[in-house]
């Protein structure tokens, strides 16, 4: 049986897994690096980049490379590149289609299952979208599974005692806590809350903003306009980032930033911890809101947990590790790599549906992030499953009309905790339409809300007096329909054939240049012992390939002009050689 | 099988560590991934586990007040199943003293307003399907919609049809003209739960006038000479109701409207 490897998809890295004899191991990619950057890039010449190639390169292509395209699952942006739009979810299948590629040589035979993680608090959409975005890269994802669910899972492997833990999880663009019960092999999570919109990014942007703001204030020059300035500063801001969290100082140093009528400026910058810290204070602090409320749902006091488990690059900033001490009163667990844990958890999963031996008892048991309800008469939204349910579940509830001769209901489903419909989330919205007229009241109307083992959810209704049925799997219309993934999954197939067939292509065309060039250098050298018939047959073979070249953009070369180029460089090299 | 403490295998006065207990080994036993090699019949005995502890925990933390599965000695699982009619009294609340709760209730109306249901919101929430199919067909049956209510009736498995689905069956089938097969589950209904009077009120209707829907209507033209005939009261009750909860968006006596 093929292997089933775990991916963690994160906003600025990914990682990626994989089960070998009963232990988690990450597997180096292509570069030898043991994350990969989610950065997706085209060059100008039409070449896909993913990972380290994309981010050496993104201060040179500010405007085609694609920097945390997470934050954009499950909504309905695009990024336009050479007059072509992706979606979120075919530029994460170009980071995902990467990771499989590098799993793929590194075990030696095909992959084609995964088990991918996602944010606790990701909304239906932004799970439909990761699947979705898997499909697209030729994995079939056999689970989705929730990225402070996975660290537990992979810390709690080898740990019979009970214990309840909490897993603070603050990456690269989200933040997620979770408290969860680990024993006898089953993770059962408790409660979870956070942060959909809070990660290492933020605190990267407010170190740019503050440079930007010295540099004006020092130069009187405003950079940021300027995208390549500002994705050179973005650069330099994460470096300075992750250097605080050892050093006390750090020197920002960008030679040639901008140039004035007065010449050449250069950033020199110092940033000190203390005033990083002052610059984030808040970011931290908002993180202390989803703590106490996952604590209340688990309906357990801090002094109860018996570990916190710091999960996500953004955790080795020394203030949030200080943060979470004054919260819990506990000094966090440092005994996992913050960046690789929730990937090895995803690769446990992922042999344990695989079918590997000695993983029987593993188990993991998690939530619903948000309650789901359906807007009601007076705009009430009403409730059929709260948060902090365990998943797979089900619920049904009957509904009726709320006006007289109604003889169609609008179901709209609605995600969050608000009391009324429109301060929650719409993510679903159908009608069921053909109820009998009658005095409001009597209609019989049952809502079925049933949210499988991923963690998505299935909405319908059901007119009981007739038996006629209305279903919808909740994909907002952000999400892209069968047939938008269909094609998208034949151009990755494509894309993978074509790319070789292009790479020839423009190795052709660059041998074509060379051949002018040795031409034109042959007529020069061998002037005095050519005859005035064979010069004028390589001036002509000359002026034949040029014209078919001129004709050819390298960007986007084709097969048959690779062809084309081929048979006139032939016809060429066969007289000067 | 709708009775929670049933699918998890614990009796009613079992400690909350005993149904956690009981609970876990169920949800480890049944979880879709314990279950690879079937794990679609897994998640559907999964989502009954978890429908259930839900449920028993709800009761052990708010009491049984409202909301007893067959806590009461009354009328079996329908004492006040999951109370889909808000606060105003069960209708098929202990027959005991079948009125005075739906009236009581009403005294309390106004206080609800618009959808003042409050806590009881909650015991609305957690029925069973099977609940759920009946208290519908009953909320056909007493509006008159007899057809629907079969409808619904039918569509619940045989294994579900129990003393309460022949009532509302006889009563929709009465509705329909079906005095055969009304009387026939009339008579099933008492045998079955053969010390609920409402049960034996409708055979002896159905015995004694022959034609029970003409009965029926001639009670509900002089609606306060009320006869035994609880379907008619029922009646009633909804249309007071909607006199009384005009305009309030709610229809009381019914679910929520969409």
């Amino acid at each position: 049986m093929s292997k089933i490897i775990g991916i963690d998809l994160g906003t600025t890295n990914s990682c990626v897994a994989v089960l070998e004899g009963g232990k988690p191991v990450v597997i180096p990619n292509a570069e030898g690096q043991r994350t990969t950057p989610s950065i997706v890039a085209f060059t100008k010449n039409g070449e896909r980049l993913v990972g380290d190639p994309a981010k050496r390169q993104a201060v040179t292509n500010v405007d085609r490379t694609v920097a945390s395209v997470k934050r954009q699952m499950g909504t309905d942006r695009r990024v336009k590149i050479d007059g072509r739009k992706y979606s979120p979810q075919e530029i994460s299948a170009m980071i995902l289609q990467k990771l499989k590629k590098d799993a793929e040589e590194y075990l030696g035979e095909p992959v084609d299952r995964a088990v991918i993680t996602v944010p606790a608090y990701f909304s239906d959409s932004q799970r439909q979208a990761t699947k979705d975005a898997g499909k697209i890269a030729g994995l079939k994802v056999e689970r989705i599974i929730n990225e402070p669910t996975a660290a537990a899972l992979a810390y709690g492997l080898d740990k019979s005692q009970s214990q309840k833990i909490m897993v603070y999880d603050l990456g690269g663009g989200t933040f997620d806590v979770s408290v969860i019960e680990i024993g006898d092999g089953v993770v059962e999570v408790l409660a979870t809350a956070g942060d959909n919109h809070l990660g290492g990014d933020d605190f990267d942007a407010r170190i740019v903003d503050y440079l930007l703001k010295e540099f004006r204030q020092q130069e009187g020059i405003d950079l940021s306009k300027d995208r390549t300035a500002v994705q050179r500063i973005m650069e330099e801001a994460e470096k300075a980032k992750k250097e605080l969290s050892s050093a006390m100082t750090v020197q920002i140093n960008l030679p040639f930033i901008a140039t004035d009528s007065s010449g050449p400026k250069h950033m020199d910058l110092t940033l000190t911890r203390a005033k990083f810290q002052e610059l984030t204070y808040d970011l931290i602090d908002r993180t202390s809101g989803p703590v106490s409320q996952a604590l209340s749902d688990a309906d357990i006091s801090a002094s109860q947990l018996n570990m916190v488990l710091l999960v996500g690059g953004s955790t080795r900033m020394p203030a949030v590790s200080e943060k979470v001490k004054q919260l819990t009163g506990k000094e966090p667990s440092k005994n996992m790599n913050p960046d690789e844990c929730v990937a090895l958890g995803a690769a446990i999963q992922g042999g344990k549906m695989a079918g590997e031996a000695g993983l029987n008892e593993i188990l993991l048991m998690d939530v619903t992030p948000l309650s789901l309800s359906i807007e009601t008469a007076g705009g009430v939204a009403t409730r059929l499953i709260e948060r902090n349910t365990t998943i797979p579940t089900r619920y049904s509830q009957v509904f009726t009309t709320a006006a007289n001769f109604q003889t169609a209901v609008d179901i709209k489903v609605l995600q969050g905790e608000r009391a009324m419909a429109k301060d929650n989330k719409l993510i679903g919205n159908f009608r069921l339409k053909g109820i009998k007229r009658a005095m409001r009241g009597v209609p019989q109307i049952e809502v079925t809300f049933d949210i499988d083992v991923n963690g998505i959810l299935n909405v319908s209704a059901k007119d009981l007096g007739t038996g006629k049925e209305q279903s919808i799997t909740i994909t907002a219309s952000s999400n892209l329909s069968d047939e938008e993934i269909d094609r998208a999954m034949e151009e990755a197939r494509a894309y993978e054939s074509q790319d070789q067939e292009k790479k020839e292509a423009i190795d052709i065309y660059n041998e074509a240049e060379r051949s002018i060039y040795k031409g034109q250098q042959y007529l020069t050298e061998k002037k005095k012992e050519l005859s005035r018939e064979e010069k004028a047959e390589i001036k002509s073979a000359i002026r034949e390939l040029q014209k078919i070249m001129k004709k050819v953009k390298p960007k986007n070369i084709t097969e048959e002009d690779g062809r084309r180029i081929k048979e006139a460089k032939d016809a060429l090299d066969q007289i000067i050689w | 099988m709708a009775d929670p403490y049933e699918i998890l295998g614990v009796s009613r006065d079992a400690s909350e560590e005993e149904i956690k207990k009981a609970y876990k080994r169920l949800s480890r036993k049944y979880h879709p991934d314990a279950n690879l090699d079937n794990p679609k019949a897994a998640e559907e005995k999964f989502k009954q586990i978890q429908q259930a502890y839900q449920q028993v925990m709800k009761e052990k933390t708010e009491g049984y007040s409202q909301n007893s599965y067959g806590g009461g000695a009354q009328s079996g699982p329908y004492g006040n199943q999951g109370n889909p009619y808000g606060n105003q009294g069960n209708p098929y609340g202990g027959q005991g003293n079948p009125f005075d709760d739906i009236f009581g209730g009403f005294g309390g109306f106004g206080g609800f307003g618009g959808y003042g249901y409050g806590g009881q919101q909650q015991n609305t929430s957690t029925g069973y399907e099977k609940d759920n199919h009946l208290r519908a067909a009953g909320n056909y049956v007493r509006n008159g919609y007899y057809q629907e209510a079969r409808t619904v009736l039918d569509g619940m498995e045989a294994g579900k049809r129990n003393a309460r689905w022949y009532y509302y069956s006889a009563c929709a089938n009465a509705g329909l003209g079906n005095n055969v097969t009304a009387m026939e589950h009339a008579r099933r209904a008492a045998s079955m739960e053969p010390n609920n009077l409402e049960y034996r009120a409708l055979v002896n209707q159905l015995e004694g006038n022959g034609n029970w829907y003409q009965q029926r209507q001639r009670n509900y033209e002089s609606p306060y000479a009320a006869g035994g005939d609880w379907c008619m009261k029922m009646c009633m009750l909804s249309v007071a109701c909607n006199i009384c909860c005009g305009g309030s968006g709610f229809c009381c006596g019914s679910p929520y409207g969409i």
